[in-house]
Protein backbone atom coordinates (compact mmCIF):
# COMPACT_ATOMS: atom_id res chain seq x y z
CA UNK A 1 0.00 0.00 0.00
CA UNK A 2 1.70 3.19 -1.06
CA UNK A 3 2.58 6.24 1.70
CA UNK A 4 0.24 8.97 2.06
CA UNK A 5 2.05 12.01 1.47
CA UNK A 6 1.81 14.15 3.94
CA UNK A 7 4.24 16.28 6.09
CA UNK A 8 1.91 15.68 9.18
CA UNK A 9 0.34 12.74 10.62
CA UNK A 10 -1.98 12.72 13.44
CA UNK A 11 -1.82 9.32 15.07
CA UNK A 12 -4.88 9.17 17.79
CA UNK A 13 -5.81 6.89 20.10
CA UNK A 14 -8.62 6.77 22.08
CA UNK A 15 -9.02 3.93 25.22
CA UNK A 16 -11.64 4.05 27.63
CA UNK A 17 -10.73 1.84 30.62
CA UNK A 18 -12.30 1.04 33.67
CA UNK A 19 -10.01 0.00 36.56
CA UNK A 20 -11.27 -0.47 40.23
CA UNK A 21 -14.17 0.87 41.28
CA UNK A 22 -12.98 4.55 40.39
CA UNK A 23 -14.32 7.02 38.22
CA UNK A 24 -13.75 7.60 34.45
CA UNK A 25 -11.91 10.22 33.68
CA UNK A 26 -10.18 10.45 30.17
CA UNK A 27 -6.84 12.12 28.30
CA UNK A 28 -6.55 12.38 24.22
CA UNK A 29 -3.19 12.11 22.78
CA UNK A 30 -2.04 12.66 19.45
CA UNK A 31 1.19 11.94 17.32
CA UNK A 32 2.50 14.86 14.82
CA UNK A 33 5.04 14.83 12.82
CA UNK A 34 7.17 16.78 14.47
CA UNK A 35 10.46 16.53 16.71
CA UNK A 36 10.24 13.51 18.70
CA UNK A 37 11.35 13.32 22.69
CA UNK A 38 12.24 10.56 24.31
CA UNK A 39 12.02 10.77 28.19
CA UNK A 40 14.92 9.32 30.17
CA UNK A 41 15.07 6.52 32.34
CA UNK A 42 11.82 6.83 34.72
CA UNK A 43 11.72 9.28 37.28
CA UNK A 44 10.72 9.06 40.71
CA UNK A 45 6.88 9.25 39.89
CA UNK A 46 4.59 7.67 42.03
CA UNK A 47 3.45 4.44 40.70
CA UNK A 48 0.10 3.78 40.92
CA UNK A 49 -1.50 -0.10 40.22
CA UNK A 50 -4.91 2.43 39.60
CA UNK A 51 -3.21 5.19 37.47
CA UNK A 52 -3.12 4.65 33.91
CA UNK A 53 -0.47 6.04 31.59
CA UNK A 54 -1.58 8.37 28.69
CA UNK A 55 0.53 7.68 25.85
CA UNK A 56 -0.02 10.28 23.19
CA UNK A 57 -1.84 8.73 20.98
CA UNK A 58 -5.23 10.67 21.30
CA UNK A 59 -4.93 8.33 24.73
CA UNK A 60 -7.79 8.49 26.79
CA UNK A 61 -7.52 7.02 30.19
CA UNK A 62 -9.29 6.74 33.16
CA UNK A 63 -7.29 7.90 36.07
CA UNK A 64 -7.83 8.82 39.63
CA UNK A 65 -7.93 12.14 40.91
CA UNK A 66 -4.24 13.14 41.33
CA UNK A 67 -4.24 13.35 37.74
CA UNK A 68 -6.61 15.69 36.81
CA UNK A 69 -7.18 18.01 39.88
CA UNK A 70 -4.69 20.61 39.00
CA UNK A 71 -1.68 21.38 37.44
CA UNK A 72 0.56 20.65 40.66
CA UNK A 73 -0.44 17.60 40.56
CA UNK A 74 0.94 16.63 37.06
CA UNK A 75 4.85 16.53 38.37
CA UNK A 76 7.56 16.86 35.63
CA UNK A 77 5.20 17.20 32.89
CA UNK A 78 5.51 20.34 30.49
CA UNK A 79 3.68 22.63 28.69
CA UNK A 80 4.37 21.74 25.06
CA UNK A 81 4.15 25.64 24.31
CA UNK A 82 7.13 25.79 26.81
CA UNK A 83 8.89 23.27 25.03
CA UNK A 84 8.22 24.03 21.26
CA UNK A 85 7.16 26.94 19.04
CA UNK A 86 3.69 28.26 19.45
CA UNK A 87 2.91 28.05 15.80
CA UNK A 88 3.64 24.03 16.20
CA UNK A 89 1.20 24.13 19.38
CA UNK A 90 -1.33 25.98 17.57
CA UNK A 91 -1.27 23.92 14.77
CA UNK A 92 -1.37 20.72 16.14
CA UNK A 93 -4.04 22.13 18.36
CA UNK A 94 -5.86 23.26 15.41
CA UNK A 95 -5.45 19.97 13.41
CA UNK A 96 -6.38 17.76 16.58
CA UNK A 97 -9.62 19.84 16.72
CA UNK A 98 -10.21 18.92 12.83
CA UNK A 99 -10.25 15.11 13.49
CA UNK A 100 -10.57 14.50 17.33
CA UNK A 101 -13.68 16.00 17.98
CA UNK A 102 -15.64 12.62 18.47
CA UNK A 103 -12.49 11.57 20.88
CA UNK A 104 -13.41 14.57 23.39
CA UNK A 105 -16.44 14.09 25.12
CA UNK A 106 -14.92 12.12 27.74
CA UNK A 107 -17.89 10.10 27.81
CA UNK A 108 -18.09 6.56 29.08
CA UNK A 109 -18.17 3.54 26.43
CA UNK A 110 -21.37 1.03 27.22
CA UNK A 111 -20.65 -2.02 29.26
CA UNK A 112 -17.33 -2.98 30.07
CA UNK A 113 -15.46 -5.49 31.71
CA UNK A 114 -14.24 -3.82 35.31
CA UNK A 115 -10.98 -6.08 34.99
CA UNK A 116 -10.27 -5.70 31.16
CA UNK A 117 -6.05 -4.94 30.24
CA UNK A 118 -4.82 -1.33 29.24
CA UNK A 119 -5.84 -1.89 25.21
CA UNK A 120 -5.25 1.36 23.39
CA UNK A 121 -7.24 2.33 20.68
CA UNK A 122 -4.62 4.42 18.20
CA UNK A 123 -5.89 5.85 15.18
CA UNK A 124 -3.48 7.63 12.26
CA UNK A 125 -4.63 10.45 9.93
CA UNK A 126 -5.48 9.40 6.65
CA UNK A 127 -5.69 5.32 7.68
CA UNK A 128 -9.83 4.74 7.86
CA UNK A 129 -9.50 2.23 10.73
CA UNK A 130 -8.10 2.68 14.42
CA UNK A 131 -5.83 -0.02 15.56
CA UNK A 132 -5.47 -1.34 19.61
CA UNK A 133 -2.37 -1.45 21.62
CA UNK A 134 -1.53 -3.52 24.72
CA UNK A 135 -0.45 -0.83 26.97
CA UNK A 136 0.85 -2.94 29.85
CA UNK A 137 2.68 -5.39 27.06
CA UNK A 138 5.25 -2.75 26.91
CA UNK A 139 8.56 -1.65 29.50
CA UNK A 140 8.77 1.66 28.39
CA UNK A 141 7.95 3.92 25.02
CA UNK A 142 10.63 2.12 22.43
CA UNK A 143 8.84 -0.90 22.97
CA UNK A 144 5.40 0.94 22.05
CA UNK A 145 7.10 2.97 19.35
CA UNK A 146 8.45 -0.68 17.72
CA UNK A 147 4.91 -1.81 17.78
CA UNK A 148 3.67 1.71 16.15
CA UNK A 149 6.05 1.09 13.85
CA UNK A 150 4.86 -2.32 12.90
CA UNK A 151 1.23 -0.99 12.77
CA UNK A 152 1.58 2.20 10.64
CA UNK A 153 5.12 2.44 9.39
CA UNK A 154 4.06 1.24 6.15
CA UNK A 155 1.62 4.63 5.74
CA UNK A 156 4.55 6.75 6.75
CA UNK A 157 7.42 6.75 3.80
CA UNK A 158 10.22 7.13 5.82
CA UNK A 159 8.37 5.13 8.86
CA UNK A 160 6.98 5.91 11.83
CA UNK A 161 10.89 5.71 13.93
CA UNK A 162 9.23 7.25 16.78
CA UNK A 163 12.67 6.92 18.88
CA UNK A 164 14.55 8.80 16.34
CA UNK A 165 14.58 12.37 16.45
CA UNK A 166 15.08 12.60 12.75
CA UNK A 167 11.95 11.09 11.74
CA UNK A 168 10.24 14.67 13.19
CA UNK A 169 7.69 12.66 15.17
CA UNK A 170 6.01 14.11 17.87
CA UNK A 171 4.20 12.10 20.83
CA UNK A 172 2.16 14.14 22.79
CA UNK A 173 -1.72 14.00 24.20
CA UNK A 174 -4.32 16.00 25.22
CA UNK A 175 -6.35 15.82 28.43
CA UNK A 176 -9.52 15.91 28.04
CA UNK A 177 -10.15 17.58 31.28
CA UNK A 178 -8.32 21.26 29.73
CA UNK A 179 -7.99 20.28 26.68
CA UNK A 180 -3.97 21.04 26.64
CA UNK A 181 -1.58 19.14 24.65
CA UNK A 182 1.17 17.64 26.24
CA UNK A 183 4.02 15.93 25.63
CA UNK A 184 4.36 12.54 26.49
CA UNK A 185 7.83 12.27 26.77
CA UNK A 186 7.40 14.02 29.50
CA UNK A 187 5.74 11.85 31.37
CA UNK A 188 7.47 9.05 33.32
CA UNK A 189 6.19 5.29 31.47
CA UNK A 190 4.42 4.38 34.90
CA UNK B 1 -20.93 -25.48 13.56
CA UNK B 2 -23.71 -24.92 15.72
CA UNK B 3 -23.60 -20.72 15.42
CA UNK B 4 -26.88 -19.41 14.34
CA UNK B 5 -29.05 -15.92 14.06
CA UNK B 6 -30.93 -15.70 16.91
CA UNK B 7 -34.29 -13.78 16.52
CA UNK B 8 -33.86 -12.60 19.88
CA UNK B 9 -30.83 -10.53 20.52
CA UNK B 10 -31.61 -9.21 23.94
CA UNK B 11 -31.64 -10.95 27.41
CA UNK B 12 -32.62 -9.56 30.78
CA UNK B 13 -30.15 -9.46 33.25
CA UNK B 14 -30.83 -8.28 36.75
CA UNK B 15 -28.72 -4.60 38.09
CA UNK B 16 -27.48 -4.06 41.20
CA UNK B 17 -30.27 -2.81 42.36
CA UNK B 18 -32.38 -5.62 41.13
CA UNK B 19 -33.34 -3.77 38.19
CA UNK B 20 -34.96 -5.51 34.84
CA UNK B 21 -31.44 -4.22 32.33
CA UNK B 22 -31.39 -5.32 28.96
CA UNK B 23 -28.62 -6.40 27.30
CA UNK B 24 -27.65 -7.11 23.57
CA UNK B 25 -26.27 -10.65 23.08
CA UNK B 26 -26.15 -10.33 19.41
CA UNK B 27 -24.00 -8.33 17.35
CA UNK B 28 -24.79 -7.09 13.69
CA UNK B 29 -22.50 -7.88 11.30
CA UNK B 30 -22.40 -6.14 7.92
CA UNK B 31 -20.79 -6.93 4.97
CA UNK B 32 -19.85 -4.29 1.48
CA UNK B 33 -22.00 -5.39 -0.90
CA UNK B 34 -24.90 -7.35 0.62
CA UNK B 35 -27.81 -5.65 1.67
CA UNK B 36 -28.76 -7.82 4.17
CA UNK B 37 -26.76 -8.13 7.57
CA UNK B 38 -26.44 -11.03 9.72
CA UNK B 39 -26.50 -11.15 13.66
CA UNK B 40 -24.02 -13.37 15.61
CA UNK B 41 -24.04 -14.15 19.10
CA UNK B 42 -20.08 -13.83 20.10
CA UNK B 43 -20.37 -15.17 23.78
CA UNK B 44 -20.65 -18.20 21.54
CA UNK B 45 -17.38 -18.49 19.96
CA UNK B 46 -14.02 -18.40 22.04
CA UNK B 47 -11.81 -16.99 19.25
CA UNK B 48 -11.64 -14.93 16.42
CA UNK B 49 -10.21 -17.88 14.45
CA UNK B 50 -14.70 -19.09 15.49
CA UNK B 51 -15.41 -15.85 14.43
CA UNK B 52 -13.33 -15.63 11.08
CA UNK B 53 -14.43 -19.28 10.19
CA UNK B 54 -17.96 -18.55 10.74
CA UNK B 55 -18.31 -15.29 8.96
CA UNK B 56 -16.54 -16.95 5.95
CA UNK B 57 -19.10 -19.40 5.88
CA UNK B 58 -22.57 -16.99 5.80
CA UNK B 59 -21.08 -14.90 4.05
CA UNK B 60 -19.56 -17.47 1.36
CA UNK B 61 -16.43 -15.91 1.27
CA UNK B 62 -14.30 -19.32 2.36
CA UNK B 63 -10.80 -18.69 2.83
CA UNK B 64 -10.78 -15.02 1.48
CA UNK B 65 -10.93 -13.45 5.35
CA UNK B 66 -7.07 -14.62 5.89
CA UNK B 67 -3.37 -15.49 4.69
CA UNK B 68 -2.46 -15.33 1.13
CA UNK B 69 -6.08 -15.08 -0.38
CA UNK B 70 -7.03 -12.14 1.85
CA UNK B 71 -9.34 -10.41 0.31
CA UNK B 72 -11.84 -9.17 2.93
CA UNK B 73 -10.54 -7.61 6.36
CA UNK B 74 -12.87 -6.87 9.22
CA UNK B 75 -13.24 -3.73 11.00
CA UNK B 76 -15.46 -2.76 13.78
CA UNK B 77 -17.59 0.04 15.46
CA UNK B 78 -17.48 0.54 19.25
CA UNK B 79 -19.79 2.25 21.33
CA UNK B 80 -17.52 5.82 20.85
CA UNK B 81 -18.27 5.62 17.39
CA UNK B 82 -14.60 4.57 16.39
CA UNK B 83 -13.57 1.90 13.91
CA UNK B 84 -10.62 -0.67 15.04
CA UNK B 85 -9.61 -3.60 13.19
CA UNK B 86 -10.53 -6.32 14.58
CA UNK B 87 -8.13 -8.66 16.04
CA UNK B 88 -5.87 -6.78 18.27
CA UNK B 89 -8.20 -6.40 20.84
CA UNK B 90 -8.14 -9.85 23.54
CA UNK B 91 -11.05 -11.96 22.63
CA UNK B 92 -12.73 -11.44 25.78
CA UNK B 93 -12.45 -7.70 25.63
CA UNK B 94 -13.10 -7.24 21.96
CA UNK B 95 -16.61 -9.19 22.52
CA UNK B 96 -17.17 -6.43 25.28
CA UNK B 97 -16.15 -3.32 23.25
CA UNK B 98 -17.45 -4.20 19.46
CA UNK B 99 -21.07 -2.80 18.29
CA UNK B 100 -21.17 -3.52 14.64
CA UNK B 101 -18.68 -5.40 12.83
CA UNK B 102 -18.29 -4.39 9.27
CA UNK B 103 -16.35 -6.41 6.83
CA UNK B 104 -14.51 -4.86 4.01
CA UNK B 105 -12.58 -5.18 1.17
CA UNK B 106 -9.26 -4.86 0.88
CA UNK B 107 -9.50 -2.74 -2.49
CA UNK B 108 -12.18 -1.01 -0.99
CA UNK B 109 -10.15 0.30 2.31
CA UNK B 110 -8.11 1.15 0.28
CA UNK B 111 -9.57 3.61 -1.77
CA UNK B 112 -11.23 5.02 1.46
CA UNK B 113 -7.22 5.60 2.48
CA UNK B 114 -6.86 7.57 -0.42
CA UNK B 115 -10.51 9.37 0.47
CA UNK B 116 -9.51 9.86 4.11
CA UNK B 117 -13.09 8.34 4.50
CA UNK B 118 -15.11 5.12 5.32
CA UNK B 119 -18.42 5.04 4.10
CA UNK B 120 -21.03 3.07 5.73
CA UNK B 121 -20.97 -0.36 4.29
CA UNK B 122 -23.58 -1.16 2.25
CA UNK B 123 -25.37 2.73 2.40
CA UNK B 124 -27.26 1.01 5.66
CA UNK B 125 -27.71 3.38 8.74
CA UNK B 126 -25.01 3.04 11.48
Amino acid sequence: MEAIPSSIFTLTKAVSMHVGGGSWSYMSTALMAYNIRIPDTASSYQDSRDACIDLGLSLRTPFLSMYHDNQSSKVGWLQPESQYGASNAGHLMSHKKSKGEEEDDGDSEGAQSKDRCCYVKVNMDGVPYGRKIGVFEHTDYWSLALQLQAMFGKYFGSGIRLFDEASGLLLIYQSNEGGEWRSVGDCPWE
Amino acid sequence: MAVADVEDCESSIEGPDKQQLFRRTCTKVLMEGKAVGRAIDLSLLDSYDELITVLENWFEIKGEMRGANKNWMMIYRDYDGEIIVVGDDPWADFREVVKQIEILSCNHVRRMMLSGALPMVSGLPQ
